[in-house]
């Protein structure tokens, strides 16, 4: 017999219910999620003349660009181990993947502030629609890599096994990330413009555009940017560079996975808060 | 069941309390947030006391339903329904008290929330049925059922924002009436669409309740209650004034609105208007020509006093006699031919022979009107609060009978 139990006491009183209802709403989101993810992917591409070739355009057009500035030689920023608009392409669509990955859970439900307050959904169920979304991009994004390590004469390494291991490493990040910052975030709108300001940032102190700086005040910048060798170790896995990652690769991964699974908790007691004070 | 005999909902001194202002409500928000996670030594908080700019949206609401009953939340505009039964749902926590279902629940609360315009009534109806919980396999066996309800089978392949309102309401509580769990919260949406389709809404509901499904149902309509809910808790002020069955609490709720609607009479006839408009109405009377009481089958006169600051001519007037739930007009009469009104004060008056309504309370309206353009000059009861007036009778055994059902008119009858 299903039996529910609401009361004002703290859902901590009782830890054992408490993840057992988390499980319980992560089970539940996965067909939830794949509906509002079909929904979202074909409500987004029906619109649109040129249909589904949209999902390759936007990373075609970086990289037509960066290319383009490179051969016109107006940047030059240091050379490179592999051909400059590789470096900077890999470095460049693994940055978007991070930075959509960050905005994934706030974006999503604040877009579904609708939704959430008047549908008892699993709000897990919101972000992994997101985060399908993520992965269709990266995958667009991959692919037109993969043209221009053909065009450019990369040689792949048998790292590339562990690409898709990285690309988690980067997106859990990225996530555990959004994750945590999503409770202030549903209350408070700065957060939301105040973490593409930080991440604009940011991207000038990973190593994306430029090549890893030995010596200077940016030197130490970069390398205690916990950034550096998640988008490092992915991008010499992708291009066929160095096989090992540096030590502060697997300090980043453990912390992610630590903050992953307290934000995820700490948002899941937060919920009833803040459904009740956002405006639907 | 092993527990057939436990109520299948069991409220407890419920109580959810909301802050005025925004920004303060924010923070108050955050300070709920980090209390979750630190031990409840550290920043104690009774949460059955209010904070500066906080107010009780319901206060200790308690009943209990069993498996099979239905429970109707009745109350005006701001009473704390929809909270409550947000609480009852789970999406928001109870500031005070406890609440416990024994069984699976489901929630009608707003229809066409989930719609996506751009796809097609197919493709949002699994949508919805995803978002009201319908597990995985029992959408695609439901599919040809709900679309049979809504009957919508011609434009089930149309984008949904080529419907009409109605229709996406239609789709919309299609997808929800097919939801089975042991409570179903309704909140206003019991039936949508043109008079048949509400019948077939309220049948629907009607079934469910009657295959062992108990629904708590928060609505304003006395036809949705009185057929769907035996038990009716009233909503005054936040907090539960009264508890009995749905037609009692009714009751209680048309009486507390009319004595608000008399309460206002008095004094509006009384004292004079702040905007002085040409033609201002001062007394409304209805009388007995004999007697002290308006009887049925007796005469009366009706006569309404005004002061006018110029004068009027082709002036119209009537009456309009309604229940005093101000819901069903019962009748009315004009005198469409024009008269002339002096400035200064005058009366207007007609004769009412063998007051043909039945004992009981109820509104009148009054109307004073220019013929030509049929636009009103002054008026009672239609922008602000009508007469109550009361119709008594002989307690008889006949009369009795009259009153029992409630009638509202009496028709003269020959008997043979």
């Amino acid at each position: 017999m299903n039996q529910i139990y609401y009361s004002p006491q703290p859902e901590l009183s009782e830890p054992k219910h408490f993840l057992k209802l988390a499980l319980l709403d992560l089970k539940i989101s996965k067909p939830i999620a794949w509906q509002l993810f079909r929904k979202n992917f074909i409500s987004q591409y029906r619109q649109n003349f040129l249909g589904y070739l949209w999902i390759f355009l936007p990373p075609l057009a970086t990289a037509l660009i960066w290319i383009f500035l490179f051969y016109s030689k107006i940047i030059y920023l240091g050379s490179t181990e592999i051909p400059y608009p590789i470096y900077v392409l890999t470095g460049v669509f693994l940055w978007q993947t991070f930075t959509e990955s960050v905005t994934c859970p706030l974006q999503q439900l604040l877009f579904s502030k609708h939704l959430i307050t008047k549908f008892k959904i699993p709000h897990e169920a919101l972000v992994i629609a997101g985060l399908g979304a993520i992965l269709f991009n990266l995958l667009a994004r991959l692919i037109i890599l993969f043209l221009g390590l053909f065009y450019f004469q990369v040689g792949l390494g048998w790292n590339l096994l562990l690409a898709p291991i990285g690309l988690a490493v980067l997106i859990l990040t990225g996530i555990s990330i959004g994750v945590l910052l999503t409770p202030l975030g549903m209350l408070y709108q700065d957060i939301l413009n105040g973490i593409g300001i930080v991440l604009n940032a940011l991207f000038f102190l990973t190593p994306i555009i430029y090549p890893i700086p030995q010596n200077g005040a940016i030197s130490r910048m970069v390398s205690l940017n916990p950034l550096t060798p998640i988008i490092n170790s992915n991008r010499n896995w992708l291009t066929g560079g160095e096989l090992m990652p540096d030590l502060s690769f697997f300090i980043v991964v453990s912390v992610s996975i630590i903050v992953f699974f307290s934000s995820w908790l700490f948002y899941r007691l937060a919920k009833p808060y803040i459904i009740e004070r956002i405006s639907s | 069941m092993s527990e057939d005999n436990q109520p299948v909902i069991s409220v407890k001194n419920v109580s959810k309390k909301y802050c005025r202002e925004f920004n303060r409500s924010l923070r108050y928000a955050v300070k709920d947030i980090i209390r979750e996670i630190l031990p409840s030594n550290l920043f104690p908080h009774n949460k059955s006391v209010l904070r500066d700019g906080e107010f009780w949206s319901v206060k200790d609401v308690s009943f209990e339903l069993n498996r099979g009953e239905s429970l109707a939340i009745i109350g005006e505009n701001g009473a704390g329904k929809s909270t409550l039964l947000k609480v009852l749902y789970g999406l928001i926590k109870p500031d005070t008290g406890e609440i416990r279902i024994r069984g699976r629940i489901g929630a009608i609360i707003e229809l066409g929330e989930g719609f996506d315009p751009v796809l097609t009534g197919r493709e949002n109806i699994f949508i919805t049925a995803s978002l009201l919980g319908f597990p995985k396999n029992q959408i695609q066996k439901l599919f040809d059922e709900v679309v049979a309800f809504s009957e919508l089978e011609a434009v089930i392949d149309t984008p949904v924002q080529f419907y009409s309102s109605g229709m996406k309401a239609r789709l919309a509580f299609s997808v929800a009436a097919h939801l089975k769990p042991d409570v179903l919260f309704v909140d206003e949406v019991l039936a949508v669409g043109d008079l048949d389709f509400q019948r077939k809404c309220v049948n629907r509901m009607l079934k469910y309740r009657s295959e062992g499904g108990s629904i708590i149902l928060v609505s304003h309509n006395p036809n949705h209650i009185q057929s769907v809910c035996q038990r009716g808790i009233l909503l005054e002020n936040n907090v539960c004034s009264f508890d009995g069955t749905s037609i009692e609490t009714l009751d209680r709720y048309f009486k507390n609105q009319l004595s608000k609607i008399s309460s206002y009479n008095k004094t509006s006839n009384e004292e004079s208007l702040p905007v002085r408009k040409p033609l201002n109405i001062e007394q409304v009377v209805l009388e007995p020509i004999q007697g002290e009481t308006i009887q049925t089958g007796e005469d009366c006169r009706l006569r309404v006093k005004y002061v006018a600051t110029e004068s009027f001519e082709n002036v119209i007037w009537g009456l309009s006699i309604w229940t005093h739930d101000n819901l069903v007009n019962i009748s009315g009469n004009y005198d469409l031919t024009p008269q002339s009104i002096q400035s200064g004060k005058g009366e207007l008056s007609c004769l009412i022979p063998a007051m043909p309504l039945s004992p009981g309370t109820y509104l009148l309206k009054i109307a004073i009107g220019d013929m030509a353009s049929l636009l009103p000059l002054a008026s009672v009861g239609w922008v602000d609060m009508p007469l109550e007036f009361k119709v008594e009778i002989e307690p008889n055994l006949l009369n009795n009978l009259l009153h029992l059902n409630n009638q509202l008119m009496t028709i003269s009858v020959r008997w043979e």
